[in-house]
């Protein structure tokens, strides 16, 4: 999920003055190809870190932090398709596809020299699983955790549950010590004990926080880096700038309109990554006009999505169909959205209600440069069918209840996913009870609804398959947000770090990162 | 100069509470849920009311009212809703840059204009006085934000003397991180100290007095630092103290141009997540502080002016 | 020493903008007039100088340089930049200056009474005044733009509920020091009504402080648009304004066009030194002693 928590220009001003890049694209290193030891990385991110304790965070800023310092069982496969062994070995499913058993990794150590044993597996699932977990959802099928040995961890479910091995590798289901070694949650929130490549040396609440290298590592060799602070500058022409100057070596989440100033300079590199981000226009589907049909499809037959990608993502993006990230195996290639094309938008519209027109609002969020101008876009060739629209600017956080509580017209949002099986994301964005009513669409349809679930119960991948392509075409069909484009994932960082390519769920593993001198 | 104090502090309290009160009106009236912003689209219903009980939200607004009021009696600022941190410990990191930054743009505001004004008011109406004054007007109506700007883009980017932005780890680095950052600051006070200064020295010049201690056969030397700078002293101060009171909130700007850890971007931030007790701490602070320079230009009335000395 | 005399110094030192020798203080008049009259002027005709409308995108045509077909250049959407300056001076201008007009009214009332009547009363409005000089002018701004939305009223509001209190501090120590005088015990000799001495023979007498005080107002309310935009928290898009095309136009700025940021400040700038220039000249012409 991670939510359409967007920054504000105050809190985060478009970006800066003067920047330095060579080469655009996923550019990896190739000079000195051999990882050396050592190197403080500092990381600049526009949002503070609130919380260590795993079963907490819904926030990327608390999220990717606490990847460095625990381990979960499994982890997501860079690509995306697929997961791969962490502290788990080996998993099998039984027969029935009820009970699922996880083989532990032996002798990985927590950071305070105990041992990490099915015990603590079993604790920390079941602290995620508590309802006061807002990751509670994901571990909603588990009915029960068995240990049958120190090395040995048994999962069951009331109905067969295919995603259960990516749901493994979420952030959430981390694995934490038993009763938090004794400490309390809030306690162990600050001073967290993990099995992770980095353990917290300093945190100074909304500012900074360092993290050293755990000696102990289980990955022998790893992680490179001495340490890596996570710092918060929220203008990001001042990240920008500071990169560019040398003070520090990543910037999360640079502005695309800062792509071009980037590749004129040499000292930092712009890397961009395949993600699963798709960005929507969003429709308030409970009210008039926006519940017909023929509205909304007029209105996407009059947003020019390349214009879209052009103009806000620089070129670096693909214009959206399915709903679901191509980064997904149940993207369904086929579906192409409508296409821009102003007499078939007056064409829908004369079928509806309104054919003359209409008066609606897009509401953005203020500061957030990137959805001023697609509303700005979208707003002058609306005005050609008669759609008159007026921008609304709340700040970040009204912005997001007014979508929260249906109170707006039109908007902007996106989804990401935080596993690499499509389950969570195809309801978040696709069913009315997937958590964001449909990514606020408040659309409702029992159809494709009861489809997802079944979906879920199977363990056929081909057979997931089909039931998701009916799912996006039927969506697709209705539209209930408009699909704008496939985002990649933006990072602008120094020359000299290596072998920094987070994943197509997001996160990144600094273990693998190193410096050059 | 005691009874002075005392009924100065005295009027404190209504301004405290006035502000405290308002701030408190203005943020419950945002609209924005605080536990939604928190924990996001997935959360359940359930968490999100264990969370508002949490936080005391769930009390009547009078009550929270009087629950934050009495808190503030008794010193006691609360919690920080997203820090999970007592403001007090908050401020205790949050104070200090701000503080530092104010006092080393003040310092540089006099540094440059006392002597700049001498000049001037020494060659009225000569190409320094005019170049100055023309520089004044300029630097008068530009955006903090767009100074702070060319000052990274000259000084840090392409000459490099100093950090991009940041506040460093020693006292050392703080004060040099905070170099540029103070001169955009002291660049809109210098306009408002150096008129005020400039017109004051050629008062004093002109005075009476003055032609009398020069018929006397006063040195010049004499002249200048006994009357002239003395006199120009009150005006100077008072501009300094209302400039430097309303910067304080201005550091709002400043700090997120520069990076700065201090207590406008600790109060942006907490707006923006609807924070409570953080926006209600950090703008009683910034009320403090206002007050607190202003006392201290009062307080320095005195010293210089031998006719308000109180009894 | 007594509360009014500090009341006095600071009222009295909030004008100070510069004592100009009298004999220039034509040319600044005629200098500032010039260049504010030229920007008023050219905000006013902003149709007639300018072939694009400043809303008008042209993917076609986004991020080119000056030439002669855009003059200035072009933004990311494709908009002229010359147009959208032209029609930015009509948003931010306007706005500064209707929000300088009901602070003065409002604080030379309140500051003609309070400084007439003195007591309670008079006590009663700078205990006010001191709460609002010591709030944090930021938190309240940006607090109103989240409780009513972004946009001309709200910060409208925010400056007027702020910027009031200078007049009537400035108000209110030239009424004190024109109450104790012979002029106003005349006038009650003579059987004038309280609210007929105040606003009829006090208020002519005492504005002339209050208005050069706005010229250096109208400055900082631009300064303060500006601001608030460039922040995202002030004008609404498309409206073109001056604050929010520095801060679309900052992200170019590394790639080389420098004009998107530039060119709206440089404007700004211009602005307000020909406004500080007026309020400089007007000082002198209307012998404020300041």
């Amino acid at each position: 999920m991670k939510t359409t928590r967007v920054t504000a220009r105050l809190a985060g001003l478009a970006v800066g003055l003067a920047l330095g890049v060579s080469a655009l694209a996923v550019t990896r290193a190739s000079a000195a190809d051999t990882p050396q030891k050592g190197g403080d990385l500092i990381m600049l991110r526009a949002e503070q870190l609130r919380t260590l304790l795993p079963s907490q965070p819904t926030d990327n800023a608390s999220i990717w932090p606490i990847e460095e310092v625990f381990n979960t069982l499994l982890v997501p496969k860079q690509d995306g398709s697929g997961v791969a062994p962490s502290l788990a070995t080996s998993w099998e499913q039984s027969k029935d596809g009820l009970d699922w058993t996880f083989h532990l990794r032996h002798g990985v150590k927590f950071t305070n020299g105990q041992e990490m044993t099915s015990k603590d597996v079993k604790f920390s699932i079941e602290e995620t699983s508590k309802p006061s977990s807002p990751f509670a959802f994901i571990n909603a099928a588990i009915t029960k955790v068995t240990t049958p040995d120190a090395y040995t961890v048994v999962i069951h479910t009331a109905k067969p549950f295919a995603p259960l091995p990516a749901d493994m590798a979420i952030f959430a289901n981390s694995i934490v010590p038993y009763d938090y070694a004794g400490m309390t949650p809030e306690a162990f929130s600050k001073k967290p004990i993990g099995t992770g490549p980095f353990m917290l040396k300093s945190w100074t609440p909304g500012v900074e926080a360092t993290f050293e290298r755990n000696p102990n590592y289980w990955d022998k060799g790893k992680p490179y880096l001495d340490s890596i602070t996570f710092k918060v500058v929220a203008d990001s022409n001042t990240r920008a700038n500071e990169v560019q100057g040398g003070q520090a070596q990543i910037d999360e989440f640079p502005a695309f309109s800062s792509i071009t100033a980037l590749q004129n300079s040499g000292t930092a590199k712009i890397g961009t990554y395949a993600s699963s981000r798709v960005d929507f226009l969003s429709i308030n589907t409970q009210k008039k006009p926006f519940d017909n049909v023929d509205v909304r499809r007029a209105i996407a037959s009059a947003v020019d999505k390349n214009t879209l990608v052009k103009v806000v993502l620089f070129g670096h993006g693909k214009p959206a169909g399915a709903y679901m990230s191509p980064s997904s195996w149940s993207h369904d290639p086929s579906i192409t959205g409508y296409p821009y094309d102003l007499k078939a938008a007056k064409a829908f519209l004369a079928k509806s209600p309104v054919p003359d027109g209409f008066k609606a609002t897009i509401t953005v969020a203020s500061g957030n440069s990137d959805q001023q101008t697609m509303a700005q876009i979208i707003q002058a060739s609306l005005a050609k069918l008669g759609i008159k629209i007026t921008i609304q600017t709340l700040d970040p956080s009204a912005a997001y209840d007014a979508k929260q509580n249906g109170n707006y017209d039109m908007g902007f949002s996106y989804d990401t996913t935080d596993i690499v099986d499509p389950d969570e994301i195809i309801r978040f964005t696709g069913s009315y009870d997937g958590g964001s009513h449909g990514l606020y669409s408040f659309y409702k349809n029992k159809e494709i609804d009861s489809w997802i679930a079944k979906a879920a119960t199977l363990n056929d991948q081909d057979a997931r398959q089909k039931i998701y392509f009916k799912v996006e075409k039927a969506w697709n069909e209705a539209q209930p947000l408009v699909p704008l484009f496939y985002t990649p994932e933006l990072y602008a960082y120094a020359s000299n770090v290596h072998d920094f390519h987070p994943f197509v769920t997001g996160n990144y593993n600094l273990a693998d990162v190193w410096m050059s001198k | 100069m005691l009874r002075f104090l005392i009924r100065r502090l005295l009027l404190l309290i209504p301004v405290v509470v006035g502000v405290a009160t308002l701030t408190f009106m203005l943020m419950h009236m945002t609209p924005g849920d605080p536990a939604r912003t928190y924990l996001g689209d997935r959360a359940s219903p359930q968490a999100l009311a264990a969370l508002r009980h949490q936080w005391g939200l769930d009390q009547p607004l009078w009550r929270q009212y009087l629950a934050f009021m009495g808190g503030l009696a008794t010193g006691n600022l609360g919690q920080s809703m997203f820090f999970h941190d007592s403001i007090v410990s908050l401020l205790a990191i949050r104070l200090p840059p701000t503080l530092l930054l104010m006092a080393i743009a003040t310092l540089f505001s006099i540094l440059i204009s006392v002597p700049l004004a001498v000049w001037m008011a020494l060659s009225r109406g000569g190409a320094v006085d005019t170049a100055v004054r023309s520089f004044n007007s300029v630097a008068q109506g530009t955006p903090l934000f767009f100074t702070g700007a060319v000052l990274i883009a000259v000084f840090s980017l392409k000459l490099h003397w100093f950090p991009v932005a940041g506040y460093g780890k020693t006292f050392g680095e703080h004060v040099v991180s905070l170099i540029l950052p103070s001169i955009a600051v002291a660049l809109v006070i210098i306009p408002f100290l150096i008129r005020g200064l400039r017109g004051a020295l050629i008062d004093a010049l002109n005075s009476e007095f003055v032609n009398f201690a020069k018929a006397k056969g006063l040195s010049r030397r004499a002249i200048w630092t006994h009357y002239a700078l003395r006199n120009a002293a009150i005006p100077g101060i008072s501009i300094l103290g209302i400039q430097v009171g309303y910067l304080a909130g201005g550091s709002l700007v400043i700090e997120n141009v520069f990076a700065i850890p201090g207590m406008g971007t600790f109060l942006m931030k907490g707006i923006l997540n609807r924070d409570f007790p953080v926006v209600q701490a950090s703008a009683l602070i910034f009320a403090l502080l206002v007050i607190f320079v202003y006392l201290l230009t009062d307080i320095a009335y005195g010293l210089f002016d031998p006719r308000v000395r109180v009894k | 020493m007594t509360e009014v005399m500090i009341e006095k110094k600071r009222a009295g030192l909030m004008s100070r903008i510069g004592r100009t020798g009298r004999r220039r203080g034509n040319t600044h008049l005629l200098i500032g007039a010039v260049i504010v009259g030229l920007i008023v002027l050219m905000a006013i005709c902003a149709p007639l100088l300018t072939r694009y409308g400043p809303i008008d995108q042209d993917f076609t045509a986004t991020l080119q340089g000056p030439s002669w077909t855009h003059l200035l250049g072009t933004d990311n959407l494709g908009r002229d930049l010359w147009s959208r300056i032209l029609f930015g001076a009509r948003t931010d201008l306007f706005l500064a200056t209707v929000a300088v007009a009901a602070p003065l009214v409002i604080g030379t009332a309140i500051g003609a009474l309070s400084g007439y009547f003195g007591g309670w009363f008079d006590t009663i409005i700078m205990r006010i005044a001191d709460i609002v000089v010591a709030f944090p002018f930021y938190v309240l701004v940006i607090s109103l733009v989240f409780i009513m939305g972004n946009g001309v009223g709200s910060i409208f509001a925010a400056i007027s509920i702020v910027s009031w209190v200078a007049y009537a501090r400035i108000v209110r120590a030239e009424t004190m020091v024109l109450s104790s005088t012979d002029f106003v015990d005349a006038l009650k000799v003579g059987g004038l009504g309280s609210g007929r001495i105040v606003f009829r023979h006090l208020v002519p007498n005492v504005v002339s402080q209050a208005i050069v005080y706005a010229m250096s107002d109208i400055v900082a309310n631009i300064g303060v648009i500006v601001t608030l935009s460039y922040f995202g928290m002030g004008i609404v898009p498309p409206t073109p304004d001056w604050g929010s095309m520095m801060a679309d136009g900052q992200p170019f700025f590394a790639g080389g066009y420098y004009g998107l940021m530039v060119v709206p400040a440089a404007a700004v700038i211009v602005t307000s030194f020909g406004l500080s220039l007026v309020g400089d000249g007007l000082a002198n012409v209307l012998r404020v002693k300041r």
